[in-house]
């Protein structure tokens, strides 16, 4: 098990400041931080929580599903996004 | 005629309290309590606040802060850091029907109201996404939304001066290393009416805000009174002022 915090700032978006705690390229836990936007702001637990156990790879696709059923938008990172920032720690 | 909405007079408290009573007209709005509503105000003492969701320890050297007797909050909304002392500050709660659904042209649209404002006064500016207001390039104006309950709350500073050393002095950065470079491209990337070299008073820049908000909305501001006080009390006693809120995350 191995801790990581990224800092990764988004072109023409937000800085991400992400606390990880991950194993062979999944994720543990993970917890978000930022400048960033979420609508709605409660929304974030439901995406930490989410993200528990994905491997690296896979955060992008799990965080659209995320969002797309809970019905959340994102301002200021992409899914595509947080998916390099975590791969930072790889 | 004229939709009316209504204009709060300017109320000079702390920020746990402005952060409450923001949050308490957008609870009004949405039970239909009251109209639309657009307040300024000021910060009484100096205050920093956070984004909803920054960590506060990542984000601000507490001890430093104490020290200069500056308070410490976390926001309803997103965003990044800022110290709040020589500036305007504004909100404003309204339905999402009065709005475009979409965020960024919302913020555009009430940025919109700001802008025009800014030009009555002899100012230049234009919307930067994703939220934010330019002169030349140099911000003068961050903003941040939420939306809840079909109610939208945007609020957000008109720099009036700007004291880039002692914003950096509570601000932390990610790297010490490159503190001064920082400081330095900070001042690069921003601005206020003083540095423009414009002599506004908080008073006229706030009159000249509403007539911008009256023209993009086309509607009527009336002046009232702020009458939630207690409601804005409890939730400041329970969540601003409390340790638990702002230091979440």
């Amino acid at each position: 098990m191995k801790q990581a915090n990224i800092d990764y700032k988004v072109e023409g978006g937000k800085l991400l400041r992400i606390e990880l705690m991950h194993k062979n390229d999944h994720i543990l836990t993970i917890k978000l931080c930022g400048d960033f936007f979420i609508h709605p702001e409660y929304a974030i637990e439901d995406i930490e929580k989410g993200l528990m156990g994905v491997p690296f790879d896979h955060v992008s696709q799990r965080l659209k599903d995320i969002i797309q059923t809970k019905n959340i938008q994102l301002i200021g990172f992409s899914p595509d996004d947080l998916q390099k920032a975590v791969k930072q720690s790889s | 005629m004229q939709e009316k909405w209504r204009l709060l007079g300017n109320i000079e408290t702390n920020g746990a309290m402005q952060m409450a009573i923001d949050e308490t007209i957008a609870i009004s709005r949405m039970k239909n309590i009251i109209p639309n509503t657009l307040r300024f105000y000021r910060w009484k003492p100096p205050a920093v606040t956070i984004g909803y969701f920054q960590s506060l320890e990542k984000e601000v050297d507490v001890k430093k802060a104490e020290d200069l007797g500056i308070d410490i909050i976390r926001r309803y909304t997103g965003g990044g850091a800022v110290l709040h002392e020589h500036e305007l500050t504004y909100s404003i709660v309204l339905s999402e029907d009065d709005l475009p659904k979409d965020i960024i042209k919302s913020y555009e649209k009430i940025c919109g109201a700001i802008i025009l404002g800014l030009k009555k006064l002899g100012i230049d500016s234009e919307f930067k996404p994703i939220n934010d207001i330019v002169v030349d390039g140099k911000k003068i104006s961050g903003n941040a939304q939420t939306r809840f309950g079909g109610i939208v709350l945007q609020h957000g500073t008109i720099l009036m001066d700007v004291d880039i050393e002692k914003m950096f002095s509570v601000l932390k950065v990610p790297d010490e290393k490159i503190r001064d470079k920082m400081i330095s491209a900070a001042k690069d990337r921003v601005t206020s009416i003083k540095h423009m070299g414009k002599e506004i008073s908080y008073e006229r820049l706030a009159e000249a805000l509403t007539e911008g908000f009256e023209e993009t909305f086309d509607v009527e501001f009336e002046q009232s009174e702020f009458f939630e006080e207690d409601t804005a009390l409890q939730i400041c006693k329970e969540k601003y002022a409390t340790d638990r809120w702002n230091k979440q995350r």
